[in-house]
């Protein structure tokens, strides 16, 4: 069994301090995307019921989209600070030049830092990330790197100066859940004093809330949401499923046991002789 | 001279940064610009010279997951 399960949750009651990142999650644990959504009304409405800690933004080319203006005034009425990604970026000097226009836009030194290494799963290429999670730190930027679930990786990135990690539970988009649940565990136990969030693959509350159970500090996700039949309706679903993970985590969960235990007591049963 | 500017081929007689944003820009959008892949922040638009063959993007807030 993996250690550290119990002073991660001693660690995170006991901590008062609001110093960065336990604030970036004083008031949710959700980060929500902006993208896909059937209108920028929807995303709207989507983002007010969800009361994400965060939503993502990220920075194109101006006039390439219809909407842009629109989008943007429609992201800070919400209120709800944002976090520029470098989605796109596949090389070191393109995410630090995005990261650095980014922070000149959104006036904030945070960024989800992406540096894709693969086109067909979107996946992190980790030697470039940790190169540009290092330059951007000594910028003085407040990176947040979206990786692989990899402990190595994560463990650079937290060497780097990293206080959040990002690992993925499954390929952007996929909606495939929690992929490998040993290796989020893993991390979640070797790292206890990093902020984690799962970010990517999440496809359902149940997703979310799986996640916090194992004690991610917060969960990241887009399509889910924007891509749902009734995203304002799931945008709250997630809510609520993120809440409840968190919670679950905090109160303990039960052993597991392999055999059955009766949990209305034996003393007293009806009809049973001692034969 | 030839430039490019967000990945278009295009003309123009501005050798001046600012001069050309002015001229290209919807500056009532937020936006930030690189110039040749790198950063140039707000204060050094005035002091940027374009060349044959420079590359300007604009960048302005998207949606992005």
């Amino acid at each position: 069994m993996l250690n550290g399960h119990n002073d991660t949750i001693k660690n995170k009651i006991e901590s008062s301090e609001m110093s960065y990142p336990q604030s970036l999650f004083k008031n949710s644990r959700l980060l929500l995307g902006t993208a896909q959504y059937p209108s920028p009304k929807l995303m709207q409405q989507a983002i007010n019921t969800a009361q994400p800690a965060m939503v993502t933004v990220s920075l194109r080319r101006q006039g390439s989209i219809a909407g842009g203006a629109e989008f943007w005034d429609l992201v800070k009425q919400t209120g709800v600070p944002v976090l520029p990604n470098t989605a796109g970026c596949r090389t070191v000097k393109e995410a630090i030049t995005v990261a650095q226009m980014s922070r000149e836009v959104f006036a904030t030194e945070l960024v989800k830092l992406e540096v894709t290494g693969d086109d067909y799963n979107l996946q992190p290429d980790p030697f470039a990330l940790l190169e540009a999670t290092t330059e951007l730190i000594n910028q003085g930027f407040k990176v947040l790197p979206y990786s692989t679930d990899d402990l190595v990786l994560c463990q650079r990135l937290v060497e780097a100066g990293c206080q959040v990690v990002m690992p993925w539970g499954a390929p952007i988009g996929s909606g495939k859940g929690l992929l490998n649940p040993y290796a989020l565990k893993t991390l979640r136990a070797r790292l206890p004093d990093v902020h984690l969030i799962v970010d990517a693959g999440i496809g359902s509350p149940s997703h979310a809330c799986q996640a916090m159970e194992l004690g991610f500090d917060a969960v990241l996700l887009n399509t889910a949401v924007s891509q749902a039949a009734d995203p304002v309706r799931m945008a709250g679903a997630f809510r609520q499923a993120v809440q409840a993970g968190r919670d679950a985590y905090l109160a303990g969960q039960m052993q597991s046991r392999e055999t059955a235990s009766p949990s209305t007591p034996v003393l007293g049963t009806p009809f049973w002789q001692q034969s | 001279m030839q430039i490019r500017f967000n990945g278009e081929l295009i003309h123009t007689e501005h050798h001046s940064l600012d001069a050309f944003l002015v001229s290209m820009v919807d500056t009532k959008q937020a936006f930030a610009v690189s110039v040749n892949g790198d950063f140039v922040a707000k204060q050094n638009y005035q002091h940027t010279t374009l060349h044959e063959g420079s590359q300007i993007d604009v960048l302005s807030p998207m949606q992005g997951g």
